[in-house]
């Protein structure tokens, strides 16, 4: 497919994300409106753009990933990245205290150095075995950071509630303009740089010794890509929490709209990895308004069927 | 060291415990095909990954040019050598004009899917292709990158499986024109009439040098037995 013709499908993916922000700044439990003196607008605002971001810098962190690894089923939420960055935020926030609070950017960090351990062990255990190796090894390390993050909820109870709801993907609800700056710069800088790689990931399609014969540095790739999918992970986790599914379905879509070619693919992942996580949290918090769905719920209710599907669907 | 493009000497790899390749003295200079032969498991492809230098474990002098693949740029290995495994693969789906994007010599690659009878498939995904339609475009790639072959090194992992006898030849073909363009060409291959067209031929036996000679010499009846039935 002709660049002309990719970068216009990405044009109507904007197009389309903008007018689902607008819906999304209008929509809430009160029905329809802005609110008096727009009081709801400015509400939501940084709601519905943490939803976007996060949504965007999942879907180019997904599709980076299943380059790394040449596997359509690797996805951060999967691999148990999400997890370690859970984790890392729980044992911060149980080891700092209120201090956390006062310190807005120790919460990414947290999240960072546990997303970036659960990476590096994903790929010593797991990263250059089979799908099957992969994904195995990505449950068994979510499950571990998974309990790692109850664990320390259990004990201090100080920080139960947040860690339970961040384990439910259902931080957008907590989003102030305060707390989204740090996340969303990270993860406005992760995608730029993952977008960035696109031609090293090209490359790495056909494997990794012809990449390597070819003139690719794939230890170097490798490590940046590991390292900035780790913060794109982290920083929307700090965003939303813990969300399966968007980094595995938004790269399938944008193949599927465009091809495989990654500069071009990555940008499509990314805006419709954020066109699903709004409209999720949209429905989420306006359907039932009285007992609102978190993001993570409505995402996995889209996200279980095409997993399936896609899975039945790959050979190795 | 001679003015060979690949030398090795007392190259050796160990995997698990048992020796693939045992003490290996090679040199092929500028201008030179080499057909390695040899039965299963005899080390041809771990010979060819060593030179290639993505075995890191490998033990003993090797030289691409004056270069040691194990410690030599990426960047720079790609403008001595070429690598073609022996079943290629591509993890996405790309079609077959894209992937000569891949390539800093799309016209080439252009005009190698052209001599592989392609053409008509630029615009196809690989999954539309046949097997042997995509070891062809595999190969065009490989081909392709290397620019003018004149002191360049093509290392071939079975090029002609999967082939029909049209493009089987063709490959034959291409040896000989890179070699006559002073490229040296080593080709690990199960095929004995590509194997006769080269210029030397190399057989292997439990990671050894068993004979190493021109194909008249080294490809009797008793060693072809050997090969195909061990």
């Amino acid at each position: 497919m002709k660049l002309s013709n990719r970068l216009s499908k990405v044009r109507r993916g904007i197009f389309i994300l903008f007018l689902l922000g607008l819906w999304a700044l209008a929509l809430g439990s009160a029905g329809l409106g802005w609110g008096h003196d727009y009081q709801l607008l400015a509400l939501r605002f940084p709601r519905v753009i943490a939803a976007i971001v996060a949504g965007f810098a999942l879907g180019v962190g997904g599709g980076t990933q299943q380059g790394l690894f040449r596997n359509p089923l690797a996805d951060p939420g999967l691999t148990g990245v999400f997890g370690g960055a859970l984790l890392g935020i729980a044992i911060m926030m149980a080891g700092g205290g209120a201090w956390v609070w006062e310190h807005a950017w120790t919460i990414p960090l947290a999240a960072f150095l546990g997303a970036i351990s659960v990476s590096i062990l994903l790929v010593i255990i797991g990263g250059r075995g089979s799908t099957s190796k992969l994904l195995l090894t990505g449950l068994g390390l979510n499950a571990f950071a998974a309990a790692g993050t109850l664990i320390v909820a259990n004990l201090f109870s100080s920080s139960r509630d947040v860690l339970i709801s961040g384990i439910t993907g259902d931080w957008l609800g907590l989003a102030t303009f305060s707390s989204i700056a740090w996340p969303i710069g990270l993860c406005v800088l992760a995608s730029l740089f993952l977008i960035s790689q696109g031609r090293s990931l090209d490359q790495l399609s056909l494997g990794e010794e012809v990449a390597q014969t070819r003139g690719l540095d794939v230890g170097t790739i490798r490590r940046k890509g590991i390292l900035f999918t780790a913060l794109a992970a982290a920083a929307a986790t700090c965003l939303v929490g813990q969300v399966a599914f968007i980094g595995l379905i938004a790269p399938h879509f944008a193949r599927l709209l465009i091809g495989p070619k990654h500069k071009t693919m990555l940008l499509l992942s990314g805006i419709i990895g954020a066109i699903i996580l709004l409209l999720a949290d949209t429905l989420g918090r306006s359907m039932w308004p009285q007992t609102p769905l978190s993001a993570a719920a409505m995402t996995a209710l889209l996200g279980a069927p095409v997993f399936i599907w896609i899975a039945s669907h790959h050979h190795e | 060291m001679s003015n060979s493009l690949v030398h090795c000497r007392k190259l050796s790899v160990e995997q698990q415990g048992s020796r693939i390749i045992n003490e290996v003295n090679l040199d092929v200079p500028s201008g030179q095909s080499l057909g390695i032969v040899g039965a299963n498991g005899a080390g041809k492809t771990t010979l060819l990954r060593s030179l290639a230098g993505l075995i890191p474990h490998a033990n003993g002098d090797i030289r691409v040019k004056e270069f040691n693949p194990l410690n030599t740029h990426p960047e720079i290995l790609s403008q001595l050598l070429t690598y073609l495994p022996q079943s290629p693969t591509c993890a996405w789906d790309f079609t077959v004009s894209d992937l000569g994007k891949l390539t800093i010599n799309s016209d080439l690659y252009e005009n190698w899917i052209k001599r592989f009878k392609l053409s008509e498939k630029l615009n196809s995904r690989l999954s539309q292709l046949s097997g042997g339609e995509r070891k062809s475009i595999h190969l065009s790639l490989a081909f392709s990158v290397l620019g003018n072959p004149n002191q360049k090194v093509l290392l071939l992992d079975e090029p002609t499986a999967a082939l029909d006898h049209e493009r089987a030849h063709l490959v034959s073909v291409a040896i000989k024109e890179f070699v006559d363009a002073g490229a040296a060409v080593l080709c690990a291959t199960h095929d004995l009439t590509l194997a006769k067209s080269c210029e030397e031929i190399l057989v292997l036996d439990a990671g050894c040098i068993l004979k190493k000679g021109s194909p008249e010499k080294i490809l009797t009846t008793e060693l072809v037995k050997i090969i195909g039935n061990k």
